[in-house]
């Protein structure tokens, strides 16, 4: 029917705009709550100025320290001279010791990944998402509040591993505070260390370069698609963190692409 | 500075809502919604004493979130706080199954096509303030609204492709 497609029910013609109307209505129908919108706005705001303030102290302060450094080891020629000799090599040994001796491996094909983690610690998916849980921790899932929306992990210590479409890193960060870093297999990554919690807690991510066909350019049958898989080591608490931090790590540094047959 | 906040903060209670559920409909995530529209209000603020006599501020603060360049750094901490902050994926939108391919199509149009049509038939706003806020000559905006029409007729197949041939089909 020419102006629009026949909607039976009614009985009568839809042109495309109302019906474009009528899914926009329908797509913010069922809206999360507005949670403390104002309280964030006002965070947001004051954290903005903050920066601009801390920016430039942290500018002043980096142009002092370089100078204090880097001013005593200039030479005549003016060329920066090494702090300290280079480390002689020491004994080699051909003997290899497997750092992951004791450990279990988890294969998540879903994600194109393995791991390795300790034998008493455990793995939950939630949503497609694996938690790696130190012992006697609940899932971060597991402790979502939903009247705040928040989750109540400051208590947990675990490694949650998400897949994220698009490329999340970028070198420049650095000057954010994300550490750029490789990978054995020469994947990029950006590391971030977050502000410590009350509790003595933090959070550790990274964002690995996760792009399907990794260093396999100029394969014509293979195609590109940017992801990131995003990693997260939560430490709840200071003691939590003091016992399982370098664990944390440790699983984080397993981590490997992986697929089946590939 | 006290009269200035409980201005801002009247505004901000009548147009947050609106402003995230505009950017959901751009962006299709609830929490990268919040996101924007807390930005753009945090820039409408700031511009606050040079805009509220001038123009309308809630053009300006949809003027914000729809030319929003998000930058990388921004969405890997948005993406940083995905795992504990909105629980975005409890909240899907209830379509029926054409809905549904109408939201893809939507979805898979380019940024300033989407921009145009939402701001044209959820916003109901004019051609010129949709001008406006896109920084762009009007043409333009007919342009963008008509090839965007057009490319989910496209998409959504045959039946919909004669829409544009009469005026009298619409729903009573």
């Amino acid at each position: 029917m020419a102006g629009g497609r026949a909607d039976e029910r009614r009985g009568c013609a839809v042109k495309m705009e109302d019906h474009f109307k009528e899914t926009l209505a329908r797509a913010v129908a069922d809206e999360p709550p507005l949670v403390d919108a104002w309280t964030h706005f006002e965070r947001r705001a004051l954290r903005g100025r903050r920066v601009h303030v801390a920016a430039a102290i942290a500018a002043a302060t980096a142009v002092a320290v370089a100078s204090v450094i880097l001013v005593p080891r200039l030479g005549p020629g003016g060329r920066i001279g090494l702090a300290t000799e280079p480390p002689s090599p020491g004994p080699t040994s051909s003997r290899t010791v497997d750092p992951y001796a004791g450990w279990k491996t988890y294969e998540y094909a879903r994600y194109d990944f393995k791991l390795r983690y300790p034998e008493n610690w455990t793995i939950k998916i939630f949503e497609a998402n694996p938690e790696v849980l130190a012992p006697g921790q609940k899932p971060i899932a597991a402790q979502w509040d939903s009247f705040t929306m928040n989750a109540a992990a400051e208590r947990t210590m675990a490694v949650t591993v998400t897949l994220l479409d698009g490329k999340l890193y970028d070198p420049k960060w650095r000057e954010f505070g994300l550490t750029p870093g490789t990978r054995p297999d020469g994947r990029p990554f950006l590391r971030h260390v977050a502000e410590p919690l009350d509790s003595g807690g933090r959070r550790i991510t990274y964002s690995i370069d996760w792009s399907t066909c990794f260093g396999s350019t100029g394969t014509p049958s293979c195609v590109r698609r940017a992801r990131t898989l995003f990693v997260a080591i939560h430490i709840g608490t200071k003691a939590l963190g003091d016992e399982y931090a370098e664990t944390g790590e440790k699983i984080v540094t397993s981590i490997e692409y992986f697929r089946p047959g590939g | 500075m006290a009269a200035k906040d409980a201005e801002f903060k009247e505004f901000f209670e009548a147009e947050f809502r609106p402003l995230r559920r505009l950017g959901f409909l751009l962006t299709g995530d609830w929490t990268e919604a919040e996101d924007i529209a807390q930005e753009a209000m945090v820039r409408t603020y700031r511009a606050w004493e040079s805009i509220r006599d001038r123009e309308r501020p809630g053009a300006y603060a949809r003027s914000v979130l729809v030319n929003r360049r998000r930058s990388l750094l921004r969405r890997w901490v948005v993406a940083q706080k995905h795992a504990e902050t909105l629980r975005a994926e409890e909240y899907h939108p209830d379509f029926g199954e054409e809905g549904m391919v109408l939201w893809d199509a939507i979805g898979s149009l380019p940024r300033r096509q989407r921009a145009a049509l939402i701001l044209r038939f959820y916003e109901d706003l004019p051609e010129a303030e949709i001008a406006q806020i896109l920084d762009a000559p009007v043409g333009t905006v007919k342009s963008l609204v008509h090839r965007g029409l057009g490319k989910l007729r496209e998409r959504l197949g045959v039946e919909w492709q004669g829409a544009e041939r009469t005026n009298g089909g619409g729903a009573p």
